[in-house]
Parts: C-alpha cells; structure tokens; sequence
C-alpha cells in the first residue's frame, strides 16, 4: 500500500459528517470493533468492515470512501448499532454517507435508476399490463399508476 | 526475647520529602497529635504548575501552607538535609542526617518517605534532541496553563506556539517507548484540548495505552475524541521517527486500517522520563527498603499496600512509587498519615502474636539471618536480636539459619516432626496400593487453596496431607527427607507466584531449596519424580486439584511398577 501523507487528507471531513442528520455521534467511537465483528455484511464482503469505515471517516480519507460501492451494501440490519458500546450509531453513519455520496453523484448507476423510477413513479416498479394480468389470475384487483399524484407529494 | 507489648513507640514521626506530598502528611499527622521533624532534600520545593487536569495548586497555596505548619511547636523542618541511614526498628528509628558537614540522629517511631520527581523529556528514548519543533509535556504545560507566572522563557514558549493554525498538525507522542502512566496521558489529553480550541490546529495523538485510571480522564479522552483530536494506537513502539535536517518525519501504520502514513508535524511534543533526583537515587539504600526495575520505591508485589514498604513501621506516599497525578499524592499523603496512626495506636496482626525464639545455646551469631530478612527485623549487639513488631513470621531466617536456633510458634521444626509422625503412623495402619503424598504450602496460597479443596468433592486415589507453612520460604530441606525416610511416596512443594511473595523472595529461596533437595533425593536413592514444585496462587483451585488426582495417579503408577520390578 502506498504511503498516505496525513495532511493531505480533510480533518474536516469528520465535523462534515457529525453535522449530517444520523452522522452526529461519529467521533465518540474508540475502535473497539463489535460492529465488524457483529456485522453479516463483513463475513460475505470482508471489504465491507465498519469499524475501518468510521476509522476512514476520523481520518478524512473522503473520496476514498464515498465512491466505495460497498457503503450500498448495508442491510440496515441495525447489529452494529445495537452492540455499540458508545451508541455511535453505525447504521444511521451509513444513511449519512449515502447521503453524502449522492450529492458529489457517487451513488452506483442502479441506485439512479431507482431513484428515478422512485420519482416518477412513486414506486420501485412499474405496473403494466404484464402484472395486471397476473394481478386477475390470482383474483386481484388492478392496479393503476398515479404517478402525477406522487409527483405533487414530492413537489411539496 | 522483647513482647509485643513491651515495643516502645515514640510518638515522633520522620517525614522525608520535598513536596506537596510531604508537607500534606506532615499537615495531617500534626492533626493527629504527633510531633513532626520533617527532611527536605533540597533547598527549595518542587512544584508542579498548576494545571486543570492534573488538579495542582499553584505555588502561592504551598507557601502559605508552610508558614501554617512553621508556627505549630510540634514541627520542625531541616532544609538541605540528607538521610544516611535508618536503623534501629518500628517504633523506635535511628535516623542519621546530614547537613552541610554536620550529621546528626533523630530517633522516631515511623517515617514516610515522601519524595517527589523529576520530570525531563524523553529525548533520549526517542533519539532526538531539543529544536524549535519539539516540545516537552512540562515545557508545553509552562506555555500553556495560565497560572505559570515568573516561569522562565514561559513568554519564549508562548511564542512558538502562535505559529499553531487552522492548518498545522500538532504530534504527541505518549507511552510508546516505556510503559505509560496517568501523569504524562492527563498532561496530553488536556493539552491536546487546549491547544486545540485555542489554535484550531489538527491535535493527533500517538500512544499505546490510552492510561485514564484516574477521576475524570475517561470523560476527558471522550471530550477530546468529541473535538476532533485524532488518536494513533499502536501495539509495538509507534512510529519511526526519521530526521531530515531541521524536520522531524513521522512513518507509521494506522493499525485499523493496515495502511502505512506520514507525519511531519509542524510541533512534535514528548512524553517525560519520571526519576528520583540524583540526591535521592541513594535513598531505598539508606532506607534499607526495596524498589523496583526502575529505581522507583515500591517493588511491584501485589502483597504490598500502597502506603507500605516492606520495612515496618516505614510509610510511603506520594510519586515516590512512580509518577501519579498531584491531587493522588495527597490522597496518598493522608492515607499513609492514617496507617502511621493506626501503627501507633497497636493495630497487628494476628500472626503477630506468635513467638518467635532464639536458642543462645545454639546461635553462633553468623548473622545469616540477619542477611536474609526481608523485613530488616533482625539486629544484634552481644545476641541476636528479633524485633517482634517489625518481624513478619514468615520463617526464612528460622529455615535458613545453619544451626536451627530460630523456632516460630506453630510451625517449630518439632511441631513439623510430630506431625510427620503422626502421619506415619496413620500409614502403617492402611494399605499400601495407594500413594501417600505430603504436601508443604505456604498458608497464604495453597494454604487457602487446600481449604477450598477440602469444601468440594474431590476424587484422590491416594492419602493426601498438608502442611501449612507460613511462607514457603520456612521450607527446611530436612523435612522433604524426613518425610520420605517416613515412608510418603511423594512430596509437593508449593509456593506463591513468582513476584508474588509476601515475603518478597520467599518463593524464590523456596525454589532454590527445592533444587538442592532434588539432588539429596537422588543421592539417597529415591526417584526425583516423587517430589515435585509449582508455584500456586490462592484461587489456582484447578492446579491444586489437577495435582491431587492426575499427579497421584501417576505417582501410584510409579511406585507399583518399582515394587513390582
């Protein structure tokens, strides 16, 4: 691994991210490593590993992490947050770097996709003839779309 | 022989030290009634600048207290002065002092040593020498805390710090070299604070344990954590440290992330070296007391209370011990002014009622006894002489001494034979199959253990006895023989871990005894197997049981099979 001059990395990375909504309790932790050890996440994707996530953000290694797929792989199980000797609050960090990568558009191209159709349709998936035949063969009502209506919910 | 009730105690009380921590007992012992000589070592008092975290007065609050403790008649202080040598016993000191080319001796019922240390920086330990870049703990708190006045260069130190920004990195580094203590991580964590919130600069620290044992640290680590100071925990000596003319270059490895950084701080501060001044590197000698792997005066042996030597009557409080932060030495100073009281009001311990004899007849003052006291209760003058305060019972003199002239109540070589007697007789009278083991433990640990044994269901195939001695350092190679010359198939020797000794080096002489008996066993004929020695401490329940069912299994295997050959 290459050598990383520390003063070339932002210490106010870590402040950025107490101020986000969920990120706020971030520098309380001490590296213990329950939530790594706890998470299910971190025994299928090694990568994945909380504690060296907060420990990224404590140094300010930001764009390092905020373009990492992994930070979209959290199952929100919320393990982390409940073992967590110092209520850091692991899973609601993750929302705020989600948050965070969104807005420097690091979100994964599929993510893009579902926002989209999440903001058009109001919905994950959209409902066509297809499903509506399937809908009255198991003795469903129709379903129709409505997107308009979604869409003045979120103009709101 | 002197009694218990004949030791007489003055009231006078020697306190050695020149501190907060000594004027602090000499202030609650006069409370108490004593009269108070009081030594300084040097010509002025040390003083620690007054700081939040580390909980010091400034020195205003010392002088004053001086002028107090000066107007009561029941105190006198001697500055400049130094201590030769102590002799004499609890209750009744000879102290030789010395002052310019006068030396004189008070005679005292107790002291406390008292002294305080010197803090410098660790330059040596980090290969690095003073430079604009780098400050010590002490220099730092100088430049910082605001109650330094009249410190000298304080306005020097002042400005190398304006160069702190927004944008400078400051570096601690903090027990990495030496294992670290409460002193230099309560400086480093409010500092780091400090300087934190008054130049905004990014603060890392760089440390193996985070040492916070003490009121209020764990919450300002938290604090510090909360504002944004950066913490380097290593398992190994941190980082290299590399010069490259004027700058200092920091090289580690973050150990959460396994990924290899550089540092060059724009200030880089050490951590200190704590010592006993070079006045007082001689005083443990003096005092006839023991120390540590440093020098420090107090051996690490969980047997000893904070505020005991192993010399009664002989107190300690205060940094003396190793460094501790000021508000803990005062606490220390009044813990240690109420064991002096309590030694004076002829609070003992129960084995303390137990005789202790010398046979005239048979010592031939050698004064190996004397030699191996760790308690330094032995004296002579025509006879010996065992002082029966500062006497712990602990045996050592009695199994060491070449002529067994010295016998403690309860576990008098004669006591020991009519046991091993009795046991013999029990032996004649059933079959022999099964292992006949004795076992010789100190009553400390496996005395305990056996006890503990004894109240659970346990499966011996064998006869099993115990023979409590008061230190395994009363260990006689004579009763291993006698015992196997009884006819005990076995032997076990146990003693206290290693370090462990009330008596300090009990355990060791044990351990060494045992060595020569194993090579008499083997001269005599018997097999070496059948003795065996372990160090046990009192809640090693399993190892004593492990021994009594696996080890007396295989004894018994061993001895069919050579009665069967």
């Amino acid at each position: 691994m290459e050598r990383i001059d520390l003063k070339k990395l932002d210490p106010e990375f870590k402040h950025r991210v107490a101020g986000e909504l969920g990120g706020e309790h971030i520098k309380k932790c001490f590296a213990c490593g329950i939530c790594s050890a706890r998470c299910p996440i971190e025994k299928i994707e090694p990568e994945y590993n909380p504690r060296k996530i907060i420990r990224m953000i404590l140094l300010g290694l930001e764009d390092e992490l905020l373009k990492e797929e992994f930070l979209w792989h959290c199952s929100t199980c919320y393990t982390c947050q409940e073992s967590c000797p110092q209520r850091v609050n692991f899973t609601e960090v993750i929302f705020a770097l989600r948050n965070l990568a969104v807005r420097k558009g690091l979100a994964p191209a599929g993510m893009a996709a579902a926002q989209n159709l999440l903001s058009q349709q109001g919905r994950m998936y959209e409902v066509g003839d297809f499903e509506n035949e399937k809908r009255q063969e198991m003795g469903l009502p129709k379903i129709k779309g409505n997107p308009e209506d979604y869409q003045k919910l979120l103009k709101k | 022989m002197m009694t218990l009730s004949e030791v007489q105690k003055i009231p006078k009380v020697l306190i050695f030290g020149n501190g907060p921590t000594a004027q602090e007992t000499a202030g609650q012992l006069l409370d108490l009634g004593y009269e108070i000589i009081e030594i300084n070592p040097a010509e002025d008092f040390s003083q620690d600048i007054s700081c939040p975290a580390t909980g010091s007065s400034p020195v205003q609050d010392y002088m004053e207290k001086w002028g107090t403790l000066a107007n009561n008649p029941r105190y006198v202080l001697f500055n400049q002065t130094a201590l030769q040598t102590i002799e004499g016993f609890a209750g009744e000191f000879q102290v030789r002092l010395k002052r310019d080319q006068k030396e004189w001796i008070e005679t005292v019922g107790a002291i406390v040593l008292a002294p305080e240390l010197i803090s410098t920086g660790r330059f040596e330990d980090y290969a690095l020498t003073p430079s604009n870049q780098i400050m010590t703990l002490e220099e730092l708190n100088a430049a910082v805390c605001s109650s330094g006045e009249g410190i000298e260069g304080k306005a020097e130190k002042e400005t190398r710090l304006k160069g702190l920004t927004p944008q400078t990195y400051v570096a601690f580094l903090v027990g990495l070299k030496a294992e670290g203590n409460v002193l230099d991580m309560a400086r480093t964590l409010s500092l780091a604070q400090e300087l934190g919130r008054k130049y905004q600069s990014q603060i890392c620290v760089f440390c193996r344990n985070v040492k916070v044992a003490e009121e209020g640290l764990e919450r300002l680590y938290q604090a510090c954590r909360d504002e944004g100071v950066l913490f380097f925990k290593f398992d190994d000596e941190g980082p290299e440290i590399i010069r490259s003319g004027e700058r200092v270059i920091l090289h580690f490895t973050d150990m959460v992330l396994s990924q290899p950084f550089e540092l060059v701080p724009d200030l880089l501060v050490l951590d200190s070296v704590h010592s006993l001044s070079e006045k007082l590197q001689g005083l443990a000698v003096s005092a006839r007391i023991n120390t540590d792997g440093n020098g420090l005066l107090q051996p690490a042996n969980v047997h000893l209370l904070p505020q005991a030597s192993n010399r009664a009557g002989i107190f300690l409080a205060g940094p003396g011990k190793g460094p501790l932060l000021p508000r803990t030495g005062l606490e220390e100073a009044k813990a240690a002014a109420l064991m002096v009281h309590h030694f004076f009001q002829g609070e003992t311990l129960e084995n303390q009622q137990r005789e202790v004899t010398v046979d005239k007849g048979l010592c031939t003052i050698c004064l190996t006894c004397l030699r191996f006291c760790p308690h330094q209760a032995i004296g002579w003058s025509h006879r010996i002489f065992i002082h029966p305060l500062a006497c712990q019972r602990c045996g050592i003199c009695a199994s060491e001494c070449p002529m067994d002239a010295i016998q403690i109540a309860g576990y008098a070589d004669l006591e020991v034979e009519s046991k091993l007697t009795r046991f013999r007789q029990k032996w004649q009278e059933v079959e022999t199959t099964q292992p006949k083991v004795v076992i010789f433990g100190c009553q400390r640990s496996a005395g305990v253990a056996w006890e503990e044994v004894q109240r659970s269901t346990f499966n011996v195939k064998g006869h099993l006895d115990f023979i409590s001695l008061p230190c395994a350092g009363k260990l006689d190679p004579d009763y291993v023989l006698k015992v196997l010359a009884m006819g005990a198939d076995g032997v076990v020797v146990l003693a206290c871990p290693e370090e462990n000794c009330k008596s300090i080096y009990g355990n060791t002489y044990a351990h060494g005894r045992f060595e020569e008996i194993r090579d008499y066993v083997e001269e005599t004929g018997f097999d070496p197997r059948r003795i065996r020695f372990e160090y046990l401490s009192s809640n090693m329940v399993w190892k004593l049981k492990e021994i009594m069912e696996e080890w007396m299994e295989e004894l018994g295997g061993m001895i069919n099979q050579q009665s069967a050959a």
